[in-house]
């Protein structure tokens, strides 16, 4: 198990009277290679769970291990953990800040020791995945378009060679297509080994390409599983405060129509196919 | 870090104070503060910090909380104390090397000491039991005669309010900020005050652009909404003196008076 989460508990003072308790016995495992999406209403603690992994907040009790160790033991190298849990904050373009696009990419891997030269080698390399070209490397992060600037930002956090990427609504505010390239990007990582963490509000991102769908509500878990699994309970899912992807409630509203659907499926391909069936079939 | 700072942060609490006119509160902190600058004989301060603890008290706000917002000034009073003892001329008490302690130096370091807290005590009060939006149009209402000699009082309120409402914006920010570069891997918390300083670069440049595109967010949108100075604007509470309001000032002026008086008697 690469991340053990048991049974944390965070609170916090919102005014001098007020607690608000934001996690409450979250419990979770992450095997190595997975695609996990985390869903759930604002405030539901998605945001506040993600900043444990890399230790920015300590919780009040309970463990998380990494790669089998205790992340609150004395001495345990918190630096190492932050540059081995890539955090990708909302609006990472809000903490670009360098003269050039490759300084600011190459601020992670410098903070983490790297010559300069190595650093921009890393930098390099991540600007050219999230497909920012050579052209752009020597001006001005604040230059650039709302999207490029994203991209750049969680370049940012690719330098570092995280084995786990955890990315706080990537998507919010991109365009359809920077928005597909970031996503298959993150697929294309997954492949190569990389646990991706995707914290979203888009159910349609989620179920096509998550392999497994957590969902928080109001500081805990309760759901987990595949986005056929989680998306099957339709009442849970509303009492979360989400929605269905549309291709599953397409399905749904379909049943209730009295078209004899049986597999619901979030894949559109797969629904289309199976539309395409019923309707052959009543023609035959 | 800049979580716990009290001093000077509106404590919620509904009490009598609470509900004064910003002007009365503003009137009365004033007043007290010249007085406490009038006074001459050290043991008069007695009676003025148990006026400030009985207003705290009426106020609903713990001695503790005020406390805590004093504790930023121990070291501006202990130096206080210790320079005022030094430098005064007059009798000896004690000397270490070329330092002289005098009668006259302690009994002035007490006084200005006393001063200093005394204002604090009383300004802090004013802050704790007003929000800055009242603040800021109790100023405005206060200051207003100077629109007269072309002071653009009206437009320097709406500045200090929106300056104000953006206090915790910004801190909310600086938080973000810092958890975000603390996760490209610096270290804000260790390092020596040099390496430190170079850190806050990552820190202070995302915050200056970020209040400049608010700032420019704002504008748009203050102007969508029809904000333009030449307009008289209408208030959503307007201020308004209530009997609480004139008892209230009428113990301001006594105790005002009173002050004043021990310089003749005493």
């Amino acid at each position: 198990m690469l991340i053990e989460v048991e049974k944390l508990n965070y609170t916090y003072a919102s005014s001098e009277k007020e607690k608000v308790h934001a996690l409450k016995d979250v419990s979770l495992n992450i095997r190595q290679g997975e695609f996990v999406a985390l869903v759930g209403s604002s405030g539901s603690g998605k945001s506040t769970f993600v900043r444990h992994l890399n230790g920015l907040i300590k919780a009040d009790s309970g463990d998380i291990r990494f790669q089998g160790e205790s992340i609150y033991q004395k001495k345990y190298p918190i630096s190492k953990l932050r540059q081995k849990v890539g955090l990708v904050f909302q609006y990472p373009e809000h903490q670009l800040f360098s003269r050039s696009v490759l300084a600011d990419v190459a601020f992670g891997p410098r903070n983490m020791g790297d010559s300069k030269e190595e650093a921009e080698n890393k930098a390099k390399a991540a600007l050219e995945k999230v497909g920012i070209g050579e052209e752009l490397f020597e001006g001005s992060p604040y230059e650039l378009s709302g999207g490029q600037m994203r991209r750049v930002a969680i370049a940012g956090i690719l330098a570092m060679e995280p084995e786990v990427l955890v990315l706080d609504e990537p998507t919010a505010g991109l365009d359809p297509y920077v928005r597909n390239q970031l996503l298959n990007l993150l697929k294309k990582m997954q492949k190569s080994g990389v646990t991706i963490l995707l914290v979203s509000h888009s159910m349609e991102e989620v179920a096509n390409y998550a392999d497994r769908v957590v969902v928080f509500n109001s500081g805990r878990i309760c759901m987990d599983g595949s986005p056929e699994e989680v998306f099957a309970d339709k009442e849970k899912i509303r009492k979360a405060g989400l929605e269905m992807p549309q291709v599953m409630e397409a399905l749904w509203q379909l049943k209730e129509q009295g078209i004899p659907v049986h597999e619901f499926t979030c894949n559109e391909k797969t629904a289309i196919c199976q539309i395409v069936d019923i309707i052959k079939k009543k023609e035959a | 870090m800049m979580r716990d700072i009290t001093i000077g942060k509106y404590y919620n609490q509904d009490s009598l104070v609470h509900q004064l006119d910003c002007r009365t509160k503003l009137a009365g902190t004033l007043l007290f503060i010249i007085a406490i600058f009038l006074v001459n004989r050290p043991v008069v301060y007695i009676p003025c910090l148990l006026y400030i603890l009985i207003l705290y008290k009426v106020a609903r706000i713990p001695w503790s909380y005020a406390l805590k917002g004093l504790k930023g000034f121990a070291l501006l009073l202990l130096f206080t104390f210790i320079f005022r003892s030094i430098i005064t001329d007059g009798r000896e008490i004690l000397t270490v090397w070329i330092f002289t302690v005098t009668y006259e130096g302690v009994l002035k370091a007490i006084s200005l000491m006393a001063r200093i807290m005394l204002m604090v005590l009383s300004a802090s009060l004013l802050a704790y039991t007003t929000t800055p939006t009242q603040m800021a149009s109790g100023l405005e209402k206060s200051l207003f005669f100077l629109e007269k000699v072309h002071v653009p009082i009206r437009e320097m309120s709406m500045m200090v309010s929106i300056a104000f409402r953006f206090i915790p914006v910004f801190i909310e920010e600086v938080n973000i900020i810092m958890d975000a570069q603390a996760s490209r891997g610096v270290d804000f918390h260790s390092g020596s005050i040099f390496r430190r300083m170079g850190k806050v670069m990552p820190l202070v440049i995302p915050l200056f652009v970020s209040a400049i595109r608010r700032s420019a967010d704002l504008a748009m949108a203050m102007e969508a909404r029809g904000y333009s100075e030449a307009s008289e604007r209408t208030k959503y509470r307007p201020l308004r003196y209530t009997s609480k309001d004139r008892i209230a000032y009428v113990i301001a002026i006594v105790v005002f008076v009173l002050l004043i008086l021990t310089r003749i008697i005493l």
